[in-house]
């Protein structure tokens, strides 16, 4: 995403290099699926927390790893761990567990710029964890975010796919001479779906069976409202699936213009109504940055003709004992802007919705019926 | 001649016997120096014993010794000594003189049936009938050149049929060989060259000039050739010499003949995949090898990021390989050496030719500027792919906008002062260009120049001197406006060397010396106008390497050829430069720097040395067998530093110094040859053991590009190969081709002093490369002396990779955690290729030869991984990929012309 801007990122070069092959040997290469056996390790204990600049709750998430087999399961939460939060100065705060495996702050403990922070975990078993301390680094300024319209066709496996949607482009300022940042967003759309028209099968075909939350029920006459719906209106939240970091080196003094974010299709479920875009400039410390780097390589890199290796993502969590243990307590300031995109400024039109005979919460993982504050 | 001799015995068989056997009798020392026939004659007056025999056998025999004291027997003995004559008793009264008729019958045999195979004998004499003296040795000496270039022909086959014995020409197309007095037939053969037969009466040691004519058509209706053995008879291990003539009969890649293809399906050789550049050879990574173009070495060998090698196969002479038995002439890297010849004009008249394929277009002219004495060759080829990629129907990333191009071109200049001296000047060019989406194009470039000059001072002494430089360079354009750049790289290096060469005895000595400059310009990157961009100059680095040597080629006996050398070699990085310091005893890590030192311009910032011993040795069991071992060490100064298991084009080279230090490898390898030139088969088996020292790996994540601390980002090991090459060849009859097996294991081991120090905790590892079994067979089938079909079968274990072995999401992103380095294996990989060539002409005076060749690479369309990837799902979870280079059959159609 972030290829403009990353000028001579390797693998901005590699990620290019990907359509050289097809280019070629006119698209004699290609890309398929395998089965490919691993056998998979231990679950390990993996640490997703952070603390900021801006007020709390901080959250640090614990749970276990997925081993690889291709077969989707929940992450294994690990719950009735003891977490505390330090700061430099001596205070500390023990985090509270308030949903299995997610600890929260109370309020003691706020943020501060140049302030440094560590946690420590001690899990059911007995074993002992510890964050490496880092400091919140000023994280510069989102000084403005917008986007452009783009409508192509792209050949996808020889078949003509529309390609229409808005780029959404960031231009910031760093705070200093090294700028560890990485940029996060977090789309938000709205969706509506009509519980109410489910189907069940029996012996004599389809019959109406709506769902107990969409507020219908089977009367005589078809079916009969009975009270509000509670699962036709969610929003759904949208994650990048890779980081976007800045590749400080070359660049002068922070000055970063035009960064590419995201690509946000025009899709009936996405802009049923409208879209949330918000993006969160993150300062990042020297290990944190490192970890989020080999993330991204292992997600470019590995499509490349030039096959760089993959690297393990070591993130700044240590283990008393020398266990293995994976992830990242962030610490690190925060700017935040956001903005919305909306389907009418788009010279394309959008299909009306799809029908989808279930509940909107089914519909992904993260979705809620709780309208989101900024709506 | 067996009718005539059973009509003696018939004869014979009459006569009545006798009691006193005249071979008892003492012959006076007054018959010294006269004929045998006169002896024989005054034997049979004085006696009653018949002698039996041609007159023709005998008439040039003398009595050379002072027969005194001798008996007839012994003073007969003396006198047919290693001739084809024998004499016996066969009762007292009767003695037969017997030509060895068997080696007269082979002799017929052989005349008749290069006669049958319109090879047309030529009839020699060497001196004169009057003085044959049977079982004398005499010496039969000669060149063979190319009758239309008059290029010396190395590695040509002189074979005397009738006494098995072979020898092959050197590199300046001389040999030499000892034979007997008497009829023999001579057989000369080189690889797509019409064999040449000489009936040879040598009665005299004699020079032989021979003129090979290329074959005119691809394939013989029938073919017997005979190479005599040329794995077993030539001298050094691990050698191979490569034919562009055979590269063409094979299927190939959208058509282009490609060298370094052909190198990659040798045994002991391997490679990444279809679209990684270079080769790795018995378990070295791809910068040890040296390849030289006209003695230039060449840093980037491929176009189009390795799809095809950087090289026209028309521009190119022959080419030797040496992946073991590396000469002392060579050096500058560890594992072998790939040493390519222009092709020159032809000094009689011009010539041209051509080929069209679906993917590039090739010209070469050559021919005389002086009629005998200046020649000229030039090759040009060029791509029209930038056609193809921009008819690709897509409105993504507008690909009409986008190029995809490379394009070669060399000349050679040759002229011939006189027999004894010639001076020829050769360059060579190489450009490619790639851009397909977004906003940076890429560009390399090589260029090289040399001039050389050979001096033949006496028969036996011989120099030739070498000047040249190259230089390769890359430019990354970046045409965004807000952070547009350009970002180069350039290495320069002129060279220079003295090869001397002298023959005394039993021995060939060759010594000489070699210099190189290095200047490196690691890094520049320059803002475009209204960019962001930090303007970035990375302090060039400059280094000098040295080295001499010498080397003895050594025959004792019949049977055992050794070559023994040895290369002392000098290198030194030179200042201005500007290093960091770290602290001692701790890693060498950004957070240990402790200062900088700065060296003033030609100051030395660090030297190194080394003693290279190189011996191979060659032992016959017999004319069909023989035991060769040989072992090499070779250092390296230079370094290729990537981070990405195939070579790319923007990867830099950069020389050791302070904290890096020289690669060497040693090798020690061994091997059984065996030929049966009866059958036409050919085979051995071949096993090596390697160690290399100082090999560089990456840290995870290092970041390689205007990088002022590399040595932060690098780390140095060793590395470990072992294997057995097994290959077998026919090279007779409408089928021929080679098959060959290999298994090899290529390991390292990286441990330095950090944590971050260690690849895979310190222990042992395998290399990208560890492929351990590999399977090549070529082949060719002549339907007729005008069609016929070629393929080529390739199995290679799959290469190692680093694979997660479990997944999570943080920010909901999926980030796999990964095995140690290379511990699991992608699936195997296997190819066939097949291909028809049909020649349009065979006539040899046609004023214009076109052939057609039809390849498909990958018949049974089997896509192949050229890697796998794992790329997270929304959920965590782990998915794997593979990416097919070339996932379906791929067709091409090459037109070749020649006048």
């Amino acid at each position: 995403m972030m290829k403009r801007l990353l000028f001579f990122d390797a693998m901005n070069f590699r990620s290019g290099i990907r359509w050289l092959p097809a280019a070629l040997l006119l698209a004699a290469s290609c890309i398929t699926p395998i089965d490919f056996e691993v056998p998979g390790s231990g679950a390990l204990l993996v640490v997703d927390g952070s603390i900021t600049n801006r007020p709390g709750p901080y959250t640090v998430k614990l749970f276990k790893s997925f081993v690889i087999d291709n077969r989707y399961e929940n992450p294994v939460s690990e719950f009735g761990a003891k977490v505390i939060l330090f700061d430099d100065q001596g205070n500390s705060e023990q985090l509270i567990e308030t949903d299995k495996g997610i600890y929260k702050t109370q309020g003691l403990i706020n943020g501060q710029l140049g302030r440094a922070y560590h946690i420590t975990i001690r899990t059911r078993d007995g074993k002992e964890y510890f964050s490496e301390p880092d400091k919140i680094e000023d994280p510069g300024q989102l000084d403005s975010l917008y986007f452009d319209y783009i409508s192509e066709t792209r050949i996808e496996n020889g078949v003509e796919v529309p390609y229409r949607g808005f780029r959404v482009f960031v231009d910031a300022a760093g705070s200093k001479e090294e700028n560890l940042i990485r940029w996060r967003w977090t789309g938000t759309y709205e969706i509506l779906t009509f519980p109410e028209l489910h189907m069940k099968i029996t012996d004599r075909g389809p019959i109406a069976d709506p769902l107990p939350c969409s507020g219908y029920k089977v009367g005589d006459n078809g079916l009969l409202k009975t009270g509000p719906c509670l699962c036709c209106t969610c929003w759904v939240n949208m994650y990048q699936d890779r980081p976007l970091l800045s590749d400080e080196q070359f660049i002068n003094a922070g000055d970063f213009r035009r960064v590419p974010l995201a690509f946000i299709p025009l899709d009936r479920r996405l802009f049923y109504n409208k879209f949330h875009f918000e993006v969160e400039q993150l300062s990042l410390s020297r290990t944190a940055y490192e970890f989020w780097k080999a993330v991204r390589d292992q997600r470019d890199g590995s499509a490349s003709l030039f096959q760089p290796p993959n690297a393990k993502a070591r993130g700044n969590i240590r283990s008393k004992d020398g266990d293995e243990v994976l992830g990242l307590f962030s610490v690190g300031g925060v700017s935040i802007r956001s903005l919305f995109l909306n389907q009418s400024i788009a010279p394309d039109k959008v299909l009306p919705i799809d029908t989808i005979k279930g509940s909107c919460l089914k519909v992904d993982p993260t979705a809620t019926i709780n309208r989101p504050e900024f709506w | 001649m067996s009718f005539r001799l059973i009509l003696i015995l018939v004869v014979f068989s009459f006569l009545e016997l006798r009691s006193q056997s005249i071979l008892n009798q003492k012959v006076g020392s007054e018959w010294k120096g006269r004929a045998l026939l006169e002896l024989i004659d005054k034997l049979e007056a004085d006696s009653k014993t018949r002698f039996f025999f041609l007159p023709a056998w005998l008439k040039t025999v003398q009595l050379e010794k002072d027969p005194a004291g001798k008996n007839l027997q012994q003073v007969l003995i003396e006198l047919f000594e290693n001739s084809d004559l024998t004499f016996y008793e066969l009762h007292p009264g009767a003695v037969i003189f017997l030509r060895d008729p068997a080696k007269e019958m082979q002799h017929r045999q052989l005349v008749s049936s290069a006669i049958r195979e319109f090879k047309k004998p030529e009839k020699i004499v060497f001196g004169s009938e009057q003085n044959f003296r049977p079982g004398q040795r005499v010496t039969l000496k000669g060149k063979v050149t190319d009758a239309k270039s008059g290029d010396p022909v190395s590695g040509a086959t002189i074979q005397i049929s009738d006494v098995n014995a072979g020898v092959v020409t050197d590199a300046d197309g001389a040999f030499e060989i000892g034979i007997f007095t008497g009829n023999h037939v001579v057989r000369i053969n080189y690889i797509n060259y019409d064999e040449k037969v000489f009936e040879l009466m040598a009665f005299a040691t004699g020079e032989l000039a021979v003129t090979l004519d290329e074959t005119p058509m691809l394939l013989e209706e029938v073919v017997v050739t005979d190479r005599a053995a040329r794995e077993v008879t030539t001298a050094r291990i691990g050698q191979s010499r490569i034919s562009v003539q055979e590269i063409r009969r094979l299927p190939a890649l959208m058509g282009e003949v490609d060298i370094i293809r052909q190198i990659q399906a040798m045994p002991g050789v391997t490679t990444a995949g279809e679209a990684a550049s270079g080769f790795n050879v018995r378990g070295g990574s791809v910068d040890q090898n040296l390849v030289l173009y006209e003695g230039v070495p060449v840093f980037n060998t491929s176009h189009a990021f390795g799809f095809f090698s950087a090289f026209n196969a028309s521009s190119i002479r022959e080419a030797n390989f040496y992946r073991g038995g590396i000469p002392a002439e060579f050096g500058g890297r560890a594992s072998s050496v790939l040493d390519i010849q222009a092709a020159e004009g032809d000094p009689e008249q011009w010539h041209g030719g051509g080929g069209i394929g679906i993917l590039s277009t090739q010209i070469q002219v050559n021919g005389p500027i002086q009629k005998d004495r200046t020649t000229v060759m030039g090759t040009l080829r060029t791509t029209y792919s930038d056609l193809l990629v921009r008819s690709i129907k897509t409105n993504y990333a507008n690909l009409s906008d986008s190029e995809v191009g490379f394009m070669d071109g060399s000349m050679k200049i040759s002229h011939r002062f006189s027999d004894k001296a010639r001076i020829s000047a050769s360059y060579y060019g190489s450009s490619d260009s790639f851009r397909i989406t977004g906003d940076s194009s890429y560009s390399w470039n090589n260029k090289l120049f040399s001039t050389r000059f050979d001096k033949t001072f006496t028969p036996g002494f011989q120099a030739s001197f070498f000047a040249g430089a190259g230089q390769y360079n890359y430019l990354v354009n970046n045409r965004q406006p807000e952070t547009g750049f350009d970002l180069s790289y350039q290495i320069t290096y002129p060279t220079a060397k003295a090869d001397f060469s002298l023959q005394a005895g039993q021995h060939k000595f060759s010594f000489g010396g070699q210099g190189t400059w290095y200047a490196f310009d690691p890094g520049r990157l320059t803002p475009l106008k209204g960019s962001n961009a930090k303007n970035i100059v990375m302090p060039s680095k400059q280094s000098s390497e040295y080295a001499v040597y010498l080397g003895d080629g050594i025959t004792i006996g019949e049977k055992f050829f050794a070559e023994a050398g040895i290369r002392y070699s000098l290198f030194y990085s030179l200042g201005p430069e500007k290093e960091f310091t770290y602290q001692a005893g701790q890693p060498i890590e950004t957070v240990n720097q402790t200062g900088t030192v700065d060296y003033a311009k030609g100051e030395i910032v660090r030297s190194y040395q080394g003693l290279e011993p190189r011996v191979s040795a060659r032992f016959s069991l017999s004319e069909k067998s023989s035991i060769k071992a040989g072992f090499n060490r070779a250092y390296q100064y230079v370094h290729l530093i990537t981070n990405t298991t195939a070579v790319t084009p923007v990867d830099i080279w950069l020389p050791s110094g302070t904290y890096f230090r020289p690669q060497y490898a040693d090798q020690l390898s061994a091997g059984y040859f065996r030929t049966d030139k009866d059958k036409g088969w050919e085979g051995f088996i071949e096993g090596f053991y390697k160690e290399m020292n100082g090999i560089l790996e990456f840290k995870d994540g290092a970041r390689l590009i205007l990088n002022n601390s590399l040595e932060t980002d690098l780390l140095q090991g060793v590395g470990r190969a072992y294997g057995t090459e097994v290959s077998l060849s026919k090279n007779s009859g409408r089928l021929q081709g080679t098959a060959s097996y290999t298994w090899s294991r290529s390991l390292r081991t990286i441990n330095g002093v950090g944590e971050r120090d260690k690849i895979n905790n310190g222990l042992e590892y395998p290399s990208n490369f560890d492929q351990p079994h590999s399977v090549v067979a070529q082949w060719r089938y002549g339907i007729s002396r005008r069609i016929f079909f070629s393929g080529s079968f390739t199995f290679r274990s799959g290469r190692p990779i680093t694979a997660p072995y479990a997944g999570y999401l943080i920010d909901q992103i999926a980030i796999g955690n990964f095995s140690e380095r290379n511990q699991y294996r992608i699936p195997d990989y296997h190819r066939l290729d097949l291909g028809i060539v049909l020649e349009g002409s065979h006539r040899r005076n046609k004023k214009v030869s076109g052939s057609w060749s039809l390849s498909a690479v990958n018949v049974y369309g089997r896509q192949n991984p050229y890697t796998i990837f794992f790329r997270g799902q929304s959920n965590g979870i782990f998915k794997a990929y593979q990416i097919s280079v070339i996932g379906a059959m791929i067709p091409s159609l090459t037109y070749q012309f020649k006048f």
